[in-house]
């Protein structure tokens, strides 16, 4: 009995102590670095960086241009989302499955590849483009697929997701007869929209706000391939590092940071002033009349035209994928086919490394962020005190770090040697990638292992203590076993986040450990647009099968 | 049951696999495992030279060889503004001819970014292309360390460094040129100074500033406008230039499109990409050799400091500077070899003379951080692919 006691104050604080030493390493003094660059001025500290940046319109121009794409983003993909969400619950009747699968799944193909599709389709020479022209016998191309509205265009249709599923999943707990209720007495749909439903997706509402805001202030691979003069923070800090001048990137870095605490900070305060409502979940039958009329259909022509637009993209790449790449820079129809361009990748070994790189580094990142989350996890949901609480806010704290913050924090602290490396430089080596992996993951994975131990009835563990087990025993022989498909389910997720990642990955990237998405835009600046989107091809099935994967393990996760 | 067994498991394995990444401190994995087999392949080429050697009276050239392969590392890591293509080319021969496999990455603009980032810790043996300024800069940094290459001597004074630290490869004309479908030689621009005309508005098309090639052009023209009329005129014709500009392509392949396409007529690339483009892909391109002289970049090699393989580097330069390896890079890539012996068997081009841009390298170097950033902050124009929708 003694002993077990002991165990239950002694593991925790080993873990703590072990998690305080990383998360102080890894995620707090880098940041503080980068802070302390950003305010080095000539052998001391000031603002002057801070003064020279905002003293420059045009610095203000970029601040500027990275807000406003947050924002519209916020809107087109709410707006899209929100749409897509009522209409799945209310109105839509067949094939909901499928439908609701194919409307995730631009989640599943990374950014990179999904800029790259675009471009294949809506860019200058674009099938898409080509096809209108052609059709409306215009002299040259019909619109310019570049700046703002290429961004925000191409961004929408991948980012939505995230107000969709979130939205989707608070309209399951509708109190239909509440509409029922309004209908009856005379209510329109807009005064049921406002009334009835905002209230309850409201909560899910404002978190996608924060999501959709975080990830529009930070995209990269959108505003770098397709933003023309369109100058935002991102990728702006990546020209400053070319340009040796490491302080004016940390100090954007900072102000991108700021700019995204800022919003997710009012945000909170706003959700803050409404309690959540609860609703009972009543009768989860729609009623019928809502399936007929005008907006049924309206709501279905919506959702073909999205489906078709992510469809698009994807049957591109594959079509593209088995052209010789000289018919793609020549035919405005390409259609010589050919098996070169896997090929290449299989036989050559410098054109497969990539792949295997992102393969391994994505596979090390979740297997190391599930260790580091799924016992701090564990700790504070069952034990919830003031340690606990210092460990959840830690963890959390890289979901407000933009993407360029986490890899430059990383470059600051780890271009010199470092006790936290154990005295080696990281940069320029391999670990850094899945370093900087597990760190933007460590959020999603924490949240993930939260809801799938809560769902874990501790009757089970004093189970097992009551039967000798120790603290370290239950858990790997108890609490593990049980919580493993939803914690696998997240991983995966994370897995197939990760394949695909660029903005880290280009700051970060070395010879030992370049990843496909550096491969892919190498190829394409080079004039082997074939080998990109085989790579493409590949990520996006090896995504796919993934999220087959998760719906085996954890079922209820999307739907 | 089944299910969570199999999760169990994957869990488990998935914690064994962090063994290897508890220890961040070790380099890569492969590392070790070369240094493993470096070590082995050393045992096995000495021990037979020690015990046939006094026996047998081989061949003169192969005990040459294998001693020399024996003081090679096993591999080499060149960090490059090259495009793949090339490296893979010259990469292969080395390794055919002295067995070092050769691993490189193409990080155009941010080349010198990343050999000064790791300088502590370098990952990268030679350093491949990019201007003189940048060598200059790094050198004075610390980042590379002396070789003494065969044909040093052959490289006259401006293209390499006394001491050794680096040394000019190619020299690489930056020309204008101008789609010939859409407007007349008579119509073209004849030299820089001309496309800030206002005819030219929109006219226009470059590569942004991540370019590597782009950036020696930028900071070279502003050099040589502040050496004869001033900074600020040197700064109102980046503006005026800026105004005229199109648009900016962050791929080579995306803005000779455009300029075949016609969308604009005219732009500026290293000679070796319009000759491509003309050449290869029938594109209806003209070159303008500008009047007060191309831009030449002498693209540049040097071995860093503290590297990991630091004799497989001292190869390295040697044989990119080699007759042979110089000879194949003209004929194959046009590649204007840095010494001029042997230009007689390279392509016509390179045996025309051309008149060069008057450029201070030296004031180049120590002002290019600064011009660099200036142009990207304060004139490439951000508002331009907005106003164009």
């Amino acid at each position: 009995m003694r002993k077990t006691d002991q165990s239950r104050t002694f593991l925790p604080l080993v873990w703590y102590g072990v998690m305080g030493f990383l998360l102080l390493g890894y995620i707090l003094l880098p940041f503080v670095r980068t802070v302390l660059e950003a305010l080095r001025a000539g052998d001391g500290y000031g603002l002057l960086n801070f003064h020279e940046f905002f003293s420059n319109p045009n610095q203000w121009t970029v601040a500027k241009n990275t807000i406003l794409l947050g924002v519209s983003m916020v809107v087109t993909c709410g707006t899209i989302g929100i749409l897509l969400a009522l209409y799945m619950t209310f109105l839509c009747s067949r094939f909901k499955k499928l439908i609701h699968i194919l409307l995730l799944s631009p989640m599943m193909v990374p950014g990179v590849i999904t800029v790259i599709a675009f471009i294949q389709l809506y860019g200058e020479s674009g099938v898409v483009t080509k096809a209108i022209q052609y059709a409306l016998q215009l002299p040259s191309a019909p619109f310019v697929f570049q700046g703002y509205g290429a961004i925000l265009f191409v961004i929408t249709y991948t980012q939505y997701v995230y107000f969709y599923l979130n939205v989707y999943v608070a309209l399951k707990y509708m109190d239909y007869a509440a509409i029922e209720a309004a209908r009856s007495l005379g209510a329109s749909w807009l005064q049921i929209f406002r009334d009835v439903i905002w209230p309850v997706i409201r909560p899910a509402v404002l978190t996608s706000v924060i999501i959709t805001f975080a990830s529009g202030v930070s995209a990269f691979s959108a505003p770098n391939l397709i933003g023309g003069g369109f100058k935002v923070l991102s990728t702006q800090i990546v020209r400053s590092k070319a340009n040796n001048h490491m302080e004016m990137a940390s100090v954007q870095v900072v102000v991108l940071f700021a700019i995204s605490v800022t919003v997710m900070l009012l945000v909170r305060f706003y959700s803050r002033r409404f309690g959540s409502i609860a609703a009972d979940r009543s009768q989860p039958a729609v009623p019928e009349g809502m399936r007929r009329g005008w907006l049924a259909v309206v709501g279905r022509i919506v959702v073909l035209i999205q489906i078709l637009l992510i469809l698009l993209p994807i049957a591109a790449i594959i079509y593209l994928s088995f052209v010789s790449t000289s018919s793609i820079m020549q035919d405005i129809f390409p259609r010589s086919f050919t098996l070169e361009n896997y090929l290449t990748i299989f036989r050559k070994k410098r054109v497969l490394k990539p792949l295997i790189n992102s393969l391994q580094m994505s596979v090390m990142a979740v297997a190391a962020g599930l260790v580091l989350t799924v016992p701090s996890a564990y700790l504070i949901v069952r034990r919830g005190g003031r340690a606990e609480g210092i460990l959840r806010f830690a963890l959390m704290l890289p979901s407000a770090m933009p993407a360029s913050l986490v890899a430059i924090n990383l470059i600051n602290a780890f271009n010199q040697k470092s006790l936290f490396a154990f005295g080696q430089v990281l940069i320029g080596g391999y670990y850094i990638i899945p370093i900087a992996y597990v760190i933007t993951a460590l959020p999603m994975l924490l949240s993930s292992n939260e809801v799938a131990i809560q769902g874990l009835h501790p009757n089970l563990e004093e189970a097992s203590r009551s039967l000798g087990a120790d603290m370290g025993n239950t858990f790997v022989r108890i609490i593990l076993p049980n919580i493993a498909p939803g914690i696998m389910a997240g991983g995966i997720l994370i897995f197939i986040r990760m394949i695909g990642e660029y903005t880290m990955s280009a700051l970060l990237y070395g010879v030992h450990n370049r990843p496909i998405s550096i491969s892919i835009i190498t190829n394409m600046q080079e004039y082997n647009v074939g080998i990109s989107l085989a790579y493409g091809v590949i990520v996006i099935l090896i995504c796919y099968l993934s999220l087959a994967l998760i719906f085996r393990l954890d079922d209820r996760r999307f739907l | 049951m089944k299910k969570r067994l199999v999760s169990t498991i994957l869990i488990a394995a998935m914690m064994l696999s962090m063994a290897a990444c508890s220890q961040p401190a070790a380099p890569a994995e492969t590392t070790a495992a070369a240094e493993a087999e470096t070590t082995a392949a050393a045992a096995e080429t000495e021990a037979p030279a020690e015990t046939e050697a006094p026996a047998e009276t081989e061949a003169p050239a192969e005990t040459e060889a294998a001693v020399a392969s024996a003081e090679l590392e096993d591999s080499l890591v060149i960090y490059t503004t090259h495009p793949e293509e090339m490296l893979e080319v010259i990469a292969d021969k080395f390794t055919e001819k002295t067995g070092v496999e050769v691993e490189f990455i193409n990080l155009k603009g941010e080349l010198a970014d990343r050999v000064r980032s790791e300088k502590d810790n370098p990952q990268a043996d030679i350093m491949f292309g990019g201007d003189t300024a940048i060598y200059k800069q790094l050198q004075a940094e610390g980042c590379y360390a002396p070789t003494t290459p065969s044909w040093a001597d052959q490289v006259e004074d401006g293209c390499k460094d006394a001491e050794g630290y680096w040394y000019g490869t190619y020299r690489t004309p930056m020309v204008l040129f101008y789609n010939s479908e859409v407007m007349t030689a008579e119509e073209a621009p004849k030299d820089w100074a001309d496309l800030v005309k206002p005819e030219y508005k929109d006219q226009i098309v470059t590569r942004d500033s991540l370019s590597s090639s782009m950036r020696s052009t930028v900071v070279s023209l502003i050099q040589n406008i502040t050496a004869n009329e001033g900074e600020e005129a040197a700064w109102n014709y980046i503006q005026a230039l800026g105004e005229n500009t199109k648009n900016y392509y962050n791929s080579g392949s995306m803005m000779f499109q455009a300029v075949g396409k016609g969308e604009a007529a005219i732009s500026m690339a290293v000679i070796n990409d319009v000759l491509k483009n003309r050449d290869e892909n029938a594109m209806p391109l003209e070159m303008v050799i500008p009047t007060s002289g191309a831009v030449v970049i002498t693209d540049c090699i040097a071995a860093t400091n503290n590297a990991p393989h630091p004799n497989a580097a001292a190869a390295f330069v040697d044989f990119v500077g080699s007759e042979e390896c110089q000879l194949m890079t003209a004929n194959d890539f046009n590649r204007m070899p840095v010494y001029d012996s042997i230009l007689t068997q390279c392509p016509e081009w390179m045996q025309t003379e051309f008149s060069t841009l008057p450029v201070d390298w030296n004031e180049v170097s120590a002002n290019q951080s600064a011009w660099l950033q200036t142009w990207e902050t304060d004139y490439l124009d951000a508002e331009k692919a907005v106003a164009a929708e």
